[in-house]
């Protein structure tokens, strides 16, 4: 599926996300500290992704990667374009629709140690968006916590740990239970393998191949390693200073 | 070339660990001429980090011991944290470590940060300082008056290595100890990271342990690697040699892990990454071969004894049972 262009009509239903002419702008400070400046984070970047596809977003540091999959989660508000999710616009959804939307996209950030509260247990770690989106009584969450993490090949004693007492693949493990607890239908995962060994890049990589056919998931799996994100991807785009294009 | 360092049997434990037994390296030996490149290659937990920190003498306050033999320029050093030693020490082994923004301090000008350790170690006066500092900046590829001026926050991650790396070559150090240096950068910045330290050991003789879980930056960089296995070595020797006949169960494994941009794997097809099965096993003084429990070719003596040190005729030592008892 190649480059949709831009129109305010929502995508063909086979497409699970459409984004069109996406632009992101930051304002940053001059050397002087007190100057502002503007910097395009991405301009006008579209690209379309299907139901039960992988596309791979390879790019520099700095490109703008990361800035896209904020986005994507509404964690960032882009200034200009759309974002289109299941047929509906995310951009224009009021608060109960966006929340709602919000379950079926879930980012994994590089970093486990820093996206995971420190001061929280594992079983906290992944009940809590369970929690937020009122999963229910008390009993079915805490069943929902250990299928959890059943799925993720962690052992159910690792419950009462907390994030520095795992590795860091565990760690990882424990994001992608996170990520998964709502059911969603798109992962964004935002160079979630770069900070593993080899070897535990390759375990971690294994597990996701294997939800990803389990749970019919959708990934966009962003990293600067183009032999990882080939194995991995159906298509790959490559993200250049702001600017997104399809590589053969 | 000549002999710069030479360890023999460096052994630490942190005292954090409620069991005594519990170590993070134990019996490491080794040796590194000036002008050498050698490659510390192993996974998170396996005691890289402690290694670097026991050959510069910055290992922390819960080192609970650290023992064996350290000699530096032919001078014996203690692997501990010695306080006069330490002050001879910083200026002749400096280390670089992941973070390039954690080594350098977020409030001082980078230039001002590099004039710090010529002032440090020289009587210049401060036109003197100040050419020296541009001169290094630029021979490291950073020549605009803009950096010398800028904050850390305002230069790239690549840049910022580059600034770690200038501040590192100030005090002109015998050994650079680049601890996983490329880990938070992108595969270009990376590149020309390891290029810049190749041609920096080559201008100035100096000699580099390059410290990386990834195999695949030392190819064409190192010439001599050391495998580190759960805080042992395992095997050491020639990289080419390592790379090509691996002989521990366990580098042939890691060396399998690597990827190949060009190959032709896709997880559409079936097909899998290669891993290594199990999780690096607590460090403790035990009975028998540090790998077994994840070793495809164990025997029935690796669990029971450590296995010995063997040499072969091309220089290349390895710690297992499958090459003689």
């Amino acid at each position: 599926m190649g480059i949709e262009p831009g129109t305010s009509s929502p995508p063909a239903a086979e497409t699970l996300l459409a984004v069109r002419k996406l632009t992101l702008t930051y304002q940053a400070r001059e050397a002087d500290l007190r100057t502002r400046r503007t910097v395009c984070a991405f301009s006008e970047v579209s690209f379309a992704l299907r139901a039960g596809e992988t596309l791979g977003l390879i790019g520099a540091s700095g490109c703008g990667k990361s800035s896209l999959a904020r986005c994507l989660v509404l964690l960032e508000r882009p200034d200009r374009g759309e974002i289109w999710f299941d047929g509906q616009n995310l951009l224009a959804l009021r608060k109960a629709a966006l929340l709602s939307a919000r379950r079926e996209i879930q980012l994994i950030f590089q970093d486990s140690l820093t996206a995971l509260n420190p001061q929280l247990r594992v079983a906290e770690l992944v009940g809590e968006p369970l929690a937020i989106h009122r999963w229910g009584s008390r009993e079915a969450l805490a069943r929902r916590t250990l299928e959890l993490l059943d799925q993720v090949e962690l052992p159910r004693a690792f419950l009462t740990r907390r994030p520095h007492e795992l590795s860091g693949g565990q760690r990882q493990r424990v994001a992608i239970a996170r990520a998964l607890a709502l059911n969603p239908r798109l992962l964004v995962l935002d160079e979630a393998l770069s900070a593993l060994d080899l070897s535990t890049q390759g375990q971690i990589a294994n597990l996701l191949l294997d939800l990803r056919d389990k749970f019919s998931l959708s990934f966009l799996f962003i990293s600067h390693d183009l032999a990882l994100v080939k194995a991995i991807a159906d298509r790959v785009c490559a993200m250049r200073s702001g600017e997104l294009a399809e590589l053969q | 070339m000549s002999k710069l360092l030479a360890v023999h049997g460096l052994e630490v434990g942190y005292s954090d660990s409620a069991d005594a037994s519990t170590y993070a390296l134990k019996g490491i030996s080794f040796e590194v001429a000036s002008g050498e490149i050698l490659g510390i290659l192993g996974e998170s937990g396996c005691g890289k980090t402690t290694l670097a920190k026991a050959l510069a003498g910055t290992l922390p306050k819960n080192t609970r011991h650290a023992m064996g033999h350290i000699e530096l320029e032919g001078i014996s050093v203690s692997p501990g944290a010695h306080k006069k030693q330490k002050y001879d020490r910083a200026s002749k082994i400096v280390v670089i470590s992941q973070e390039p923004s954690a080594s350098l301090n977020p409030v001082i000008r980078i230039g001002d940060q590099i004039a710090e350790v010529y002032r440090a170690n020289n009587r210049w006066d401060k036109t003197r300082v100040r050419e020296e500092t541009q001169a290094l900046l630029a021979s490291l590829g950073l020549p605009d008056s803009d950096i010398y001026n800028a904050y850390p926050h305002q230069i790239s991650g690549g840049q910022q290595q580059r600034v770690a790396i200038a501040q590192a070559l100030a005090s002109q150090p015998a050994l650079l100890i680049a601890d996983e240096p490329t880990a938070s950068l992108d595969a270009e910045t990376e590149t020309g990271i390891v290029k810049l330290l190749k041609d920096l050991v080559l201008a100035r003789q100096m000699a580099l342990i390059f410290i990386t879980h990834n195999p695949g930056i030392l190819v064409d960089f190192a010439e001599r690697t050391l495998i580190l296995y759960a805080g042992r070595v395992i095997e050491y020797g020639s990289l080419r040699d390592v790379f090509a006949t691996p002989l521990h169960p366990y580098t042939s494994a890691l060396l399998g892990c690597m990827r190949d941009p060009s190959n032709s794997m896709n997880s559409r097809n079936g097909g899998r990454f290669p891993t290594i099965p199990g999780s690096l096993p607590k460090l403790e003084q035990q009975h028998g071969c540090n790998f077994v429990s994840r070793c495809p070719q164990r025997l029935a003596v690796c669990g029971e004894q450590q296995p010995p040190l063997i040499h072969n005729a091309s220089q290349q030592s390895v710690e297992c049972f499958l090459y003689g008892h």
